[in-house]
């Protein structure tokens, strides 16, 4: 196979969806454990953002991170900093992040207005 | 007999980046093993588990070589690009520095498994059939050899792009069932075809056999009275 110059290739252009001001909202149930899991540690933030995959296409990413990521939306919600990568910002645009208190399938869940469809378990939507 | 057969209408599809393995495994049906050297073939499928296209994989450190239906090309981006967002992918072409050959019957690399040789890339996929990649700087030449393909195809029950495989069927009912790994994690068309198979019906399924025995308007592929059919589950015995 000749990839000998595929440092050099230029890649296939990728029409990439152009940034979106995203505005959330958090419930105060899921602010509440946010605010738990943070801390006492200064600095800290969620992340929202969104890979490919899962049953939908979509898989939700949360993570909780130290200060900011580099190509995302600095949000302030309620007191807790949230970082949207830019990237994913189409897809996250009006969402709410709410917690569910229940043993089975509890936990962060995001109810999303761009969602056509959404996974059983709600990590995925499409 | 062992033969090769030059195969244009497949292109190659280079997918560069760190996040290579992990997007293309978590949107298709086979697990694509993040080592290096594996080769196998996984099918991407669209939300009702219709087949989008399938791929034949080769996993390398930089990222994952898709060879790929050129007829099927065009739709697989479209449903590739949209899902890149902020990944570390990106997207290569390479079908014109690079010709695709199937052989039978070839020595080489184990089943599931490529390797490189003056610029000729095996990828063994079947115990019977490898895949060539080879740089169009290398001065072998292949012909094509349709005769003696579909002959084998219709010998190991080989479903092919046009033939059995379309966008109007899932994996289960165009002979693709091996490619449906049972235990790996969520994929755009998983719960369709898991359910398809926990409750036994998928529907159609691909056969082999005698052409006078099957049902003529099921007949997708024949060879010296030997066809392949996609029929009804309930037909067959």
């Amino acid at each position: 196979m000749d990839c000998g110059t595929c440092d050099s290739a230029p890649a296939l252009p990728v029409e990439a969806p152009a940034p979106v001001n995203v505005n959330l909202t958090i419930t105060d149930k899921a602010r509440a454990m946010l605010s738990d899991a943070f801390g006492d540690t200064e600095g800290q933030s969620l992340l929202v953002g969104v890979l490919s995959g899962g049953c939908s296409g979509y898989m939700y990413d949360l993570q909780i991170i130290e200060g900011s990521e580099p190509d995302c939306q600095s949000l302030d919600v309620m007191g807790i900093n949230v970082q949207v990568p830019n990237a994913s910002s189409h897809l996250l645009d009006g969402i709410e992040i709410d917690y569910e208190d229940r043993l089975m399938g509890g936990g962060f869940k995001i109810n999303n207005p761009n969602a056509g469809s959404t996974c059983g378990c709600g990590e995925s939507f499409g | 007999m062992s033969f090769c057969h030059l195969r244009p209408d497949i292109g190659v599809l280079f997918v560069r980046g760190r996040d290579a393995v992990a997007f293309i495994d978590g949107l298709s049906t086979n697990h694509v093993p993040a080592t290096p050297g594996s080769a196998l073939r996984t099918v991407f499928t669209d939300r009702a588990a219709k087949v989008i296209a399938v791929a034949t994989v080769m996993v390398r450190e930089e990222g994952v070589v898709l060879l790929i239906q050129r007829e099927r090309w065009q739709t697989l981006l479209e449903h590739l690009t949209p899902r890149m967002l902020g990944q570390e992918v990106s997207l290569l072409d390479l079908s014109n520095r690079n010709h695709v050959v199937y052989q039978t019957m070839p020595d080489g690399p184990i089943e599931g498994t490529w390797s490189t040789d003056d610029g000729i890339t095996r990828a063994r996929i079947h115990n019977a059939l490898s895949i060539l990649v080879i740089s169009g700087q290398t001065s072998a030449t292949y012909a094509q050899n349709n005769e003696a393909w579909t002959a084998w195809r219709v010998a190991n029950r080989w479903p092919e792009e046009g033939f059995e495989i379309t966008p109007k069927r899932h994996p289960y009912a165009c002979g693709l069932e091996s490619l449906v790994h049972e235990n790996k994690g969520c994929y755009l068309g998983q719960e369709v075809l898991t359910r398809m198979r926990s409750r036994g019906r998928t529907g159609w399924v691909l056969v082999q056999g005698a052409s006078d025995e099957l049902p003529q308007e099921r007949i997708t592929t024949s060879h010296n009275g030997v066809s392949l059919a996609i029929v009804r589950t309930s037909e067959v015995q």
